[in-house]
């Protein structure tokens, strides 16, 4: 069983787009959906529900009005400013900033504060056509350190494992923060979309640095070549100086928004040669591997 | 007044939006919150005017003074401090979030903080633009402190926009909090959709005003549209695709600076922003 995460740096070059097309060209699959901030492979995998479980990620602060003398010594601590003193003049956490590093709760000389589990978020586990499939929803403005995806993909591994699984595909998150290292961390290989504008060159060479230090073999998909078609030579040429291999180069087709509305891949559109195409990714893939 | 820009998704002309609405409405501070991958000076391309180095403080241990009672260890809320009996204890940089709680519990007084380097400020400007733009080194996890850092430089009495970071989490609730008025930029598809309505969550929880910009506004369906009406949210702009306004994006060149049709249209947004706002 080998894990394959999909990745780019910049958001909205069509990652999902690619993981959407892989999953019905790859057979004998898990699918994870590592984006927890923005989970969108459902939208295109026709997922059923089998289950979802509330997630939790760490504690948060809760100061005791009843208790609290007012003394300060927690809001002059805690380095995330997450205590503030409320409209009533009562000391209040903002749950938004807290860290739950109990830092308030050592310090505090009357034991006003408590720290409780907190609900961050749901993951769930869905049946799709192409294989089951683990995606989170991270509550709105909750912290995205990366351990609902570790959470994600040990649950897709266990599943895999069980189901004897060659493939785990992870749709990765944009940015190199903490929720993609989590996504990177002990994958076998990486897939890197990019597209030929200077700002998506710019967040690629930075995730790729990132995959190398993690010694992860990473093929580059050109996604939109139409848009600048001497940038797409400008990420050969870089690419090839890195001995990274090129996966395949897809031009803009209208169709494939037009499908995604319906909830369809690429695929389904039925056009041999962009079929071709995004074969061509997995099978120039296997041979990196 | 301070105007983020937002996206529930990634790439959907957020940093564009930024950019032209800053060219609009000049003289502005610009802020690049989105650390990870900051791409506003892209778009810019200003040179830089000066830079400086970012960092937190970090636990150091003195082996002296440290008699391995694991404390430090057993405090730490994420699992950031290391003991190794008898031989090393230490604080793993990329975990560890500056919370300063392992130094109140060392009952020995072993341990001090040094600064650690986490990444860069750097300062552009151009077309009366200053750009502050965060950047956090490859391999560090945590982006929330530099962007809490970029707040507190903030020039007083200037008209501010932010480029915030993609998503709906945490981070964005930082780069928005402090905003009169939060732009959010969308494109009319599923994805755009659904993460539209998870950024509205975090605008929404905040009380900010919000008006979205459809970008892309002729390739999908009306769905955003119908969402707009249903909320009583105002469509601030519409941007139709164009190979053209494509093609100087990837070479760095944003619409208001390219063309005298979108420089028009920034300023009245950036107006239209500014009457909402009083
Ligand atoms: S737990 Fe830490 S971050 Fe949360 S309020 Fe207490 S001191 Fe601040
Ligand atoms: S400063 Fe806080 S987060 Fe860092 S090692 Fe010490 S207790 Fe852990």
């Amino acid at each position: 069983m080998k894990q394959i995460v999909i990745t780019s740096g910049k958001g909205g070059t069509g990652k999902t787009t690619v993981v959407s097309a892989l999953a019905r060209i790859v057979k004998s699959k898990i699918l994870v959906d590592a984006d927890v901030d923005a989970a969108n492979l459902e939208i295109v995998t026709n997922p059923k529900l089998l289950g979802s479980e509330p997630y939790s990620e760490g504690l948060k602060a809760f100061i005791d009005t009843d208790k609290c003398i007012k003394c300060d010594i927690c809001r002059q601590k805690c380095r995330f400013n997450a205590i503030i003193i409320n409209d009533q003049g009562n000391y209040e956490v903002t749950d938004y900033s807290c860290e739950g590093c109990k830092v308030c709760e050592l310090v505090c000389p009357v034991e006003a504060v408590s720290l409780n589990e907190f609900s961050s978020g749901l993951i769930k586990h869905s049946h799709t056509p192409f294989g089951n499939l683990w995606h989170g929803e991270l509550f709105a403005g909750r912290d995205n350190s990366g351990k609902m995806v570790t959470h994600l993909r040990q649950k897709g591994k266990d599943e895999a494992l069980d189901k004897k699984a060659d493939w785990i595909l992870i749709d990765g998150a944009p940015g190199i923060g903490c929720q993609v290292i989590a996504s990177i961390t002990g994958v076998d290989a990486a897939i890197a979309v990019a597209e030929p504008t200077l700002s998506a060159i710019h967040d690629m060479r930075r995730i790729i640095e990132l995959t190398s230090n993690f010694k992860v073999p990473v093929g580059i998909v050109i996604n939109k070549v139409d848009i600048n078609p001497s940038l797409v030579l400008e990420i050969k040429d870089w690419a090839r100086s890195m001995k990274l291999p090129i996966l395949a180069e897809i031009p803009i087709d209208k169709r494939i928004v037009k499908f995604m509305i319906q909830r369809m891949s690429p695929i389904e559109i039925g056009d041999e040669f962009l079929t071709g195409l995004y074969e061509s990714i997995w099978n120039n893939f296997l041979e990196i591997l | 007044m301070i105007v983020s820009v937002a996206s529930g998704k990634g790439g959907t002309g957020k940093t564009t939006v930024a950019i032209s609405m800053a060219i609009a409405a000049a003289p502005v501070t610009l802020i690049d919150a989105d650390v990870e991958e900051p791409n506003a000076n892209i778009l810019l391309r200003a040179p830089k005017r000066n830079v400086t180095g970012f960092s937190v403080p970090f636990p150091i241990v003195d082996p002296l003074r440290c008699d391995y009672c694991e404390k430090c260890a057993e405090f730490c809320a994420y699992n950031a401090m290391i003991v190794l009996k008898g031989l090393k204890v230490f604080a793993a940089p990329e975990i560890c979030k500056s919370c300063g709680g392992c130094i109140l519990v060392c009952p020995k007084d072993a341990i001090s903080e040094k600064p650690r380097k986490m990444g860069l400020i750097n300062y552009y400007s151009r077309l009366n633009v200053n750009l502050i733009e965060g950047e956090i080194n490859v391999g560090e996890a945590v982006a929330k402190p530099l962007i809490n850092e970029l707040f507190r430089r903030l020039p007083e009495g200037n008209n501010i926009i932010v480029d915030c970071p993609p998503g709906s989490a945490h981070s964005v609730v930082e780069s928005t909090r402090s905003a009169d008025f939060v732009v959010l930029v969308t494109e009319p598809t599923p994805f755009g959709l659904h993460d539209l309505i998870e950024a509205l969550k975090v605008t929404d929880s905040l009380k900010k005003p919000v008006g979205i910009i459809i970008n892309r506004s002729d390739i999908g369906d009306n769905k955003i549209e119908i969402l707009s009406e249903e909320k009583n949210i105002p469509i601030l702009m519409k941007i139709p695709y164009s190979s053209e306004i494509a093609r100087k994006y990837s070479q760095g060149i944003p619409p208001a600076e390219f063309s005298d049709y979108w420089r028009e249209e920034f300023i009245k947004l950036w107006h239209n922003i500014m009457e909402i706002v009083e």
